[in-house]
């Protein structure tokens, strides 16, 4: 038996470690509208990939993983001339499905043997297979050959979506394989169930060729609202809300690709609404957010946006209303006493006219209070 | 014929003399409001002036400049104003005001308006603005007459010039910002003078008229630590 290397594997290049790295280089260019701290994204994707996802050999899907990072490969272990049975997902139509079983063993990708039930069952390089329109597809593995080695890579397609169930909206992108060690220890019969993986991207298709960040940049610090809408594609999937979604964002280089893992969000979900607030130190720059769901068939719902983010403006505390001193009168001036000065002048001539007035009024009276003589001709 | 006439004469004798009394009182008030301050701001030396023109508010006595050849002492004090750049030196007093108004006692000291800022050793000890008045007479000889152009037309200071406040713990330095003149009736209420501001200076001094008349506006010059 021997080790799988990633080199041998370009199925895994192509799923782009669950598209998320390929998605992000097709996300847009950022828009020069303002930006705006209540920003609500609509998760309401017009293309959707599927793909199935070999979770026997990778593990569990992280959506949050940085896609630059090859995970580890764990090869599924089989017996020669045993089984592997392969329960596919229910969204996918497997009627037409045929199998190829390629042993590279030395990874030089130049196959030392190529096993397919598309040749001839009297061929000795037919690969059996059964179980077409079922969704579990069985393979029967060769008996063991010496040249060929013991690892292998396991292929079923071709599979489509079954327009019955998705609408064209979704693509199903083959094959779906598995990395195979050929063991004796192996159980005769094995079982695997890829996982089926949705990634789309908002506001442009995933298939788009150029870069479409989300048209309104977000402000550090603020809520965004995330809308799975009543007519969004991803209902599909069976998703009626957005119940376990789980919100991730990561910084984006000048050709919109991930640089690392995703920092997962908290979220806040109420129905077909979730919300998270970007973080307040959030550089300004070109993020990639993350919007990862399971679906009720056991897959995983993956939608990209490119969100340009930018500093949160810093809000100056209100003024405080400042204190003020009572406000006084300054009597710091003095008049210098100059003979003449008009101010001087006039007093002495208001009060000399009032004193005259006074004066006057005093006769005045006087002269009321005196018995009236009347040209002293008046005789008793 | 007689009884009407006498009547006629007092009423015109009467009349005459209120006549007389208003314009008395008229010619009275303009003298008074020539300078707003008179018979205060010269030292109540016209009795008939200092019994009749009661001011709005009640003023002290201002100090009268002192005749040629008297030298006013000068309080001591361990608190200065210096402005290097004029020569000028005060000792500063504290000075609690009464009935709303500045009225510094001594021509030759300025005066930090008590219950504002403190002069303080070091600028981030302030808690308010520190006021500091004093008279100017126009003579170039008193209080911050110094901080007065000489034909009245303005302040020497300017922005960026260094207003220092003296303590026994240390001295401040201020820079002056801005100066500006206010009506004396609209000093109360600018409130960007009596903003309470730590770290910042405020002087005042009356804007004093040439030709010996009574000042009408307040010269104040602001300057931050």
């Amino acid at each position: 038996m021997s080790s799988s290397t990633l080199s041998r594997r370009p199925p895994v290049q192509r799923l782009g470690l669950v598209g998320i790295g390929t998605a992000l280089l097709l996300v847009g260019i950022a828009s020069p509208a303002g930006a705006a701290t209540d920003v609500t994204i609509p998760l309401e994707p017009t293309e959707v990939e599927l793909g199935a996802f070999p979770v026997e050999n990778f593990g569990a899907m992280d959506p949050m993983a940085d896609p630059a990072t090859a995970p580890a490969v764990t090869p599924v272990l089989v017996q020669y001339s045993g089984t592997i049975t392969v329960d596919l997902p229910t969204e996918l139509d497997d009627s037409a499905v045929g199998a190829e079983l390629v042993f590279d063993d030395d990874g030089d990708g130049i196959p030392e043997a190529t096993y397919s039930s598309s040749v001839a069952s009297t061929d000795p390089y037919y690969l059996t297979i059964s179980g077409q329109g079922t969704g579990s597809i069985q393979v029967t593995l060769p008996a063991d050959d010496p040249v060929a080695g013991d690892a292998a890579t396991l292929f079923l397609e071709p599979l489509t979506t079954d327009p019955a169930d998705l609408s064209p909206a979704f693509t199903y992108y083959d094959p779906v394989f598995y990395e195979l060690a050929f063991d004796v220890s192996a159980l005769p019969a094995e079982n695997v169930a890829p996982e089926l993986l949705a990634v789309s991207q908002v506001p442009c298709g995933i298939s788009s060729s150029t870069r479409c960040a989300f048209p309104t940049p977000v402000t550090a610090g603020s809520t965004v609202t995330l809308d799975l809408t009543a007519a969004s594609a991803l209902r599909e999937l069976g998703l009626t809300d957005l119940t376990g979604v789980q919100v991730g964002i990561a910084p984006l280089d000048a050709d919109g690709v991930q640089t690392g893992a995703a920092a997962e969000l908290p979220a806040q979900v109420t129905g077909s609404t979730a919300t998270f607030v970007l973080p307040a130190d959030t550089a300004a720059g070109s993020y990639g957010l993350v919007v990862a769901q399971a679906t009720p068939s056991g897959g995983v719902s993956v939608v990209i946006v490119e969100l340009t983010v930018v500093a949160e403006v810093a809000v100056a505390p209100p003024a405080a209303e400042p204190v003020v001193n009572p406000g006084l009168h300054s009597n710091t001036g003095v008049e210098a006493v100059e003979a003449g000065s008009t101010g001087t002048v006039a007093v002495a001539a208001g009060a000399g006219m009032l004193l005259l007035a006074g004066a006057g009024g005093i006769t005045v009276a006087r002269s009321r209070r005196r018995p009236a003589v009347e040209g002293g001709t008046c005789g008793v | 014929m007689r009884g009407l006439t006498r009547p006629g004469r007092r009423a015109a004798a009467v009349a005459a003399i209120t006549a007389l009394g208003i314009a008395g009182g008229t010619v009275l008030a303009v003298g008074l409001a020539d300078g707003d301050q008179p018979a205060a701001a010269i030292g109540s030396v016209d009795p008939v002036a200092a019994a009749t023109a009661a001011p709005p508010r009640e003023e002290a006595p201002q100090p009268a400049l002192p005749p040629a050849g008297i030298v006013l002492p000068t309080p001591s004090s361990d608190v200065h104003v210096t402005v290097p750049a004029l020569g000028m030196d005060l000792p500063v007093l504290p000075l609690t005001p009464r009935g709303g108004a500045i009225d510094p006692p001594t021509l030759t000291a300025a005066y930090w308006i008590e219950p504002y800022g403190d002069p303080v050793g070091a600028a981030g000890e302030s808690d308010n603005t520190l006021y500091l008045a004093a008279h100017s007479t126009g003579t170039g000889e008193y209080g911050f007459d110094p901080l007065m152009e000489t034909d009245g037309g303005g302040s020497t200071l300017a922005a960026g010039d260094v207003v220092e406040v003296s303590t026994p713990q240390g001295t401040v330095s201020y820079t002056v910002e801005r100066t500006k003149r206010y009506a004396k009736g609209e000093l109360p209420g600018a409130t960007e003078v009596w903003e309470a501001a730590p770290g910042r200076l405020v002087l005042i001094t009356c804007f004093q008229r040439g030709g010996g008349r009574a000042s009408t506006e307040n010269l104040v010059i602001f300057a931050e630590s």
